[in-house]
């Protein structure tokens, strides 16, 4: 007979998952959200952990504290929502001002490219559901043993073994850090392997096509 | 260098084993999460992938979707306009581009990672238009008994001590398992760091 059931080893594994997802956001998911002409206040997915980005039709909206949000209320204003007030008012509740005054319906794709400038469209951090989105599986396996050979360890019954549990803490700890470093330099810092010297992006770049910034100006001999 | 079948009746030896504790199935779980973890952590596997089509009207490229090993961008060759796409840019500073950055149309010019499945690109093509190359950080393979790693051969040793601690860990032997550990832990940093100098050896273009 094992000294651990399949429950109690997948349940120790979906709290690791949760945990590092939570130390280390890692899943990122867009979605949009069905607007109605009059209505500011809506509730998002469950599984929403962080906002990272609300995009109106293409146009990003800034989120605004709720102490400054007040200043705003009572105003009725409506029209093009510019800000945005999210989980200060309820669990997962977002609130738009001004107030839309268009009706705009939901689709069930192309939130990263081609639905972009007709839908209203939330980047998020979420949490992990274990089967469809999980932390990255080049490291799932070997960090969540840790934590599961720790917990089980740990747990009153027949495997109960205090030394190993300590033993594996400590591995969990230094693999959790160790790789979730590792992921963030991975997801946030750019490569910088093809330097483009100064000639960096900048508000005077128009939305619409132009010659590359490269190619602008007459070539020169050093000297002249 | 030595292969995967010769790299197991190592361990097999180190661990004083004829098979009767740890079956070769054993040793090849745990062989190829060394693998996988060597792969992760210093990145030593790089290879290229040529003539992706751009997607029109696509802000984030997703390459995990259509490259079973991808792991981490490296660089992007554009073969419409035959140059390398910027990658000195960060994703706020593309938020400096405008609000509506994500709905520029162009040709691509700068590109960032977006998390750890997407890269952001500014600009997109409106319309299909030609492929670009993609230089990546690969996973590591599946362990075949007959292949030799995509490991240099003086780091080796670094499957031997991860397998080791890894095998020795689920019967107690946790004094013995932790130092094999701290070896492991500091030639990984050092193999890491051969890697990232290898790569700075290989900057392509400065202007």
């Amino acid at each position: 007979m094992p000294l651990f059931s399949d429950d109690q080893i997948a349940r120790s594994a979906e709290q690791a998952e949760d945990i590092f997802a939570s130390e280390y956001p890692c899943i990122i998911e867009r979605n949009n959200l069905a607007i109605t002409a009059g209505v500011s206040e809506y509730t998002l997915d469950s599984a929403v952990s962080t906002l990272r980005k609300v995009l109106w039709k293409g146009v990003r909206l800034y989120p605004t504290p709720h102490r400054e949000f007040r200043t705003f209320a009572p105003n009725a204003a409506s029209g093009r929502p510019d800000t945005y007030i999210y989980n200060d008012l309820g669990q997962q509740k977002i609130k738009f001002f001004p107030t839309p005054n268009e009706t705009i319906s939901d689709s069930g794709s192309g939130f990263w490219g081609t639905a972009l400038d007709t839908r209203v469209v939330i980047e998020y951090f979420r949490t992990p559901d274990y089967s469809t989105y999980k932390i990255p599986a080049y490291l799932r396996r070997r960090l969540l043993k840790a934590y599961v050979l720790k917990m089980r360890y740990r747990a009153e019954g027949r495997g109960k073994s205090l030394k190993a549990a300590k033993y594996f803490s400590a591995k969990w700890e230094v693999l959790k850090q160790m790789y979730g470093d590792e992921l963030n330099s991975m997801q946030l810092a750019p490569i910088r392997l093809i330097l483009g010297g100064d000639n960096g992006p900048s508000f005077r770049d128009s939305r619409f096509p132009h010659l590359s910034y490269s190619d602008f100006g007459i070539s020169v001999r050093e000297g002249e | 260098m030595s292969t995967f079948a010769q790299i197991k009746a190592r361990i097999a030896s180190d661990l004083n084993d004829a098979g009767v504790s740890f079956s070769d199935t054993d040793l090849t779980y745990s062989l190829q999460d060394a693998y996988d973890d060597i792969a992760f952590l210093t990145k030593c596997i790089t290879k290229k992938a040529a003539g992706i089509s751009w997607v029109p009207d696509l802000s984030y490229v997703a390459p995990g979707d259509s490259i079973s090993d991808y792991m981490s961008p490296i660089a992007i060759f554009n073969n419409v306009n035959s140059r390398f796409l910027d990658d000195n840019v960060t994703l706020r500073q593309l938020e400096g581009c405008g609000d509506d950055w994500e709905l520029h149309h162009g040709t691509p010019e700068l590109w960032t990672p977006a998390g750890e499945k997407r890269i952001a690109l500014y600009r997109k093509y409106a319309i299909a238009a030609g492929t670009y190359d993609f230089y990546y950080k690969a996973l590591a393979p599946v362990v075949v008994d007959v292949d030799t790693p995509l490991v240099a051969t003086d780091m080796q040793k670094l499957f031997d001590f991860y397998c080791l601690g890894d095998l020795l860990e689920p019967y107690g032997e946790f004094a013995t398992a932790e130092d094999y550990w701290r070896q492991y832990f500091t030639q990984i940093e050092i193999y890491k760091e051969r890697i990232n100098n290898i790569s700075k050896a290989d900057l392509l273009l400065l202007i």
